[in-house]
């Protein structure tokens, strides 16, 4: 095949022109690369807050209902006909919470300390105190930012009045700091203290399960609506600020993929232009001399092909090595309540083939119209030219 | 050379259409025989060029007809018409329109391999027309590496590469000295009676018109005059009119 032989000859005969659109090329591939590695990185993070930390369907009170007044039956039909792990069942009224001349509105949740710990892991993150010290008596656990904004310490009573219910005073026994929102809103009281306040008898208005794949969460959570009545929803219903940011990361991953995908078509697109303008005469003779149109066009969407491999080649590199090295960047921050180390990254293997696949397709496309013009000269001219 | 036509044309006309029409050629007919040495001579503007494209098969006239080893080449497809500028015919330009990226020996092996022959069949082709062509020494150098003559020469090599049935030659010593164009005439010439080869020139030397056998001399898409060999000089054929070439052409 002479096309590739001639195609490669004016590859390597114009070094800096061929390094610059390869360049080009891999930095696209190379950046989709990390990006969509960081993007992945970041969901498989938020992935396991939802899993360890966070419940993953929620149950209310039918519709017209504030309460689950049959919470036991509900309890044993959700273990029995749906495969959840753990469930647990509280009782949760807003509250405002008053001490000295502070006031803040907090959401009251009466617990079973250890199915509420199975969901949601305060345990692990109490910094003082421990979660168990509620069923004591009139005590209350709640966030560490919740009670800085009070400016509340162990031991101290604060003062909690409800909508429907008589004022309370309740002794702070723990704090707990989770990396979550519930730090700023949330506080625990014993189902017992909490049915106490309400005074409707043994109820709950909330049930929260775990499930062993989260991504069934929404599947299940129709389930048990359709067979029970109660109201129930996902994660992805009950914490939307979570799928909104795996969606938004997604997004942005996806703008910048497209941004660079662009510069590199653009580039491509430009430099076998000017190939082609360069190359007219020579495109002429190759004509006189019994070339076919379409051994021209093979001839310069070969030249752009290869340069979409070579360049892709190299961005498989670039990306990989540019993971690795801001992997290796080692750093502490808290988030989620878990210490992150290093930028959360993960490679698909698949990225690998798909971006350098892109690549060289938009580096064909890019090619496609220089190279129909070349092979639409008239030779007569073109080698005049 | 042969009494055989090789390339029949008749009527040709060539019509220019950029905004007024221009005749470029205007109703030629003439029978170029096997193994002949023919030059056409004329002013500048007066349709050599576009006579010569058509015979070539870059271009495409208006009417008549022109027929290649009988074969009506003006009906051909556009590939067909790629495939006979590949395997019948051979171009030399007034610059030598090589590949400079690509060494003397390569590009002789383009038309080769353009025409389907493997690397090895091409390589040693390539290698026997170099020879021919008196650059033995010069296979690996590229076109920058060379003069303008040697350059010409690996053009004519490269136009001879296929066993064309046809040369076209189109101001093929314009760009060269006069020492070189008569090397490169010789050389032509040489080849006319070894390979009993078939040469059109165009050219405005009268100089090198003289070392061919025919003359046609062309004005205004007309042929005016034709000259032919006889020993050392040229007979008319027919009422010339030779223009500002009067006298410069040796008679009989």
């Amino acid at each position: 095949m002479f096309e590739i032989s001639i195609a490669s000859r004016h590859l390597i005969y114009r070094k800096r022109q061929t390094f610059l659109s390869i360049i080009a090329i891999a930095l696209a591939v190379g950046i989709s690369i990390f990006f969509t590695s960081l993007a992945n990185g970041s969901q498989q993070l938020l992935t396991e807050i939802v899993i360890e930390k966070l419940p993953h369907i929620t149950v209310y009170p039918k519709e017209g209902d504030d309460y689950i007044y049959l919470y036991r039956s509900l309890i044993d039909k959700i273990k029995n006909d749906i495969e959840v792990d753990t469930v647990a069942y509280s009782l949760a009224s807003k509250a405002s919470f008053s001490f000295k001349d502070r006031t803040k509105n907090v959401l009251l949740k009466g617990i079973v300390p250890k199915d509420e710990d199975e969901i949601y892991q305060i345990s692990q993150s109490m910094i003082l105190g421990n979660l168990s010290s509620i069923m004591g008596g009139k005590n209350v656990v709640l966030g560490r930012k919740l009670a800085n904004d009070l400016k509340l310490k162990m031991g101290d009573n604060v003062e909690a009045s409800f909508p429907n219910a008589n004022r309370a005073q309740l002794t702070v026994v723990g704090i707990f700091d989770t990396g979550t929102p519930l730090d700023e809103q949330a506080a625990f009281v014993s189902l017992k203290t909490s049915q106490g306040f309400v005074g409707k008898g043994d109820i709950v208005n909330v049930i929260e399960a775990r499930l062993d794949d989260i991504f069934q969460s929404n599947a299940v959570a129709q389930k048990l609506k359709s067979q029970t009545n109660y109201e129930a929803e996902g994660w992805q219903e009950t914490y939307p600020e979570i799928r909104s940011s795996l969606a938004a990361s997604r997004f942005w991953t996806g703008i910048t993929v497209i941004l660079v995908m662009i510069v590199a078509f653009l580039g491509i697109a430009n430099t076998m232009t000017m190939r082609v303008m360069d190359k007219t005469q020579e495109i002429g003779m190759l004509m006189s001399i019994g070339a076919r149109r379409l051994n021209i066009m093979k001839i310069f969407l070969l030249e752009s092909c290869i340069l979409g491999i070579l360049g892709s080649i190299l961005g498989c590199v670039i990306g990989f090595l540019a993971v690795i090295a801001v992997g290796s960047f080692k750093f502490g921050i808290e988030a989620g309540g878990e210490e992150i180390t290093s930028v959360p990254l993960v490679i698909i293997p698949m990225d690998f083939l798909t971006y350098p696949l892109l690549a060289i397709v938009l580096c064909l496309a890019a090619g496609l119209y220089p190279a129909i013009r070349a092979s639409r000269l008239d030779p007569v001219i073109a080698i005049r030219d | 050379m042969s009494d055989k036509n090789i390339i029949e044309i008749r009527d040709l006309t060539k019509i220019y259409k950029n905004g007024v029409d221009v005749l470029a050629v205007d109703g030629v007919n003439l029978d170029i025989k096997e193994g002949e040495f023919l030059a056409i001579v004329g002013p500048s503007g007066s349709g050599k060029s576009t006579l010569l494209n058509m015979i070539g098969l870059l271009d495409t006239p208006t009417s008549g007809t022109i027929r290649l080893k009988d074969v009506d080449v003006t009906k051909a497809t556009p590939d067909e018409r790629a495939r006979f500028r590949n395997k019948e015919l051979g171009f030399v330009f007034q610059y030598h329109h090589l590949i400079p990226e690509f060494s003397a020996m390569e590009n002789v092996m383009i038309p080769l391999l353009i025409a389907g022959k493997n690397k090895d069949v091409a390589r040693a082709r390539a290698q026997e027309l170099l020879d021919k062509v008196n650059l033995n020494d010069k296979l690996n150098n590229r076109p920058n590496q060379l003069s303008g003559g040697q350059n010409q020469r690996v053009a004519v090599a490269r136009a001879l590469a296929n066993s064309p049935s046809v040369v076209i030659g189109d101001e093929l010593t314009g760009n060269l000295d006069t020492k070189t164009s008569n090397l490169i005439y010789e050389l032509l010439r040489e080849l006319n009676r070894k390979l009993d080869q078939t040469f059109i020139l165009v050219t405005h030397d009268m100089h090198m018109a003289e070392k061919t056998d025919r003359i046609l001399r062309l004005v205004d898409g007309k042929i005016v005059c034709e000259l032919k060999r006889q020993g050392d000089g040229f007979i008319e054929s027919k009422v010339c009119d030779l223009g500002e070439d009067n006298g410069k052409i040796r008679r009989v």
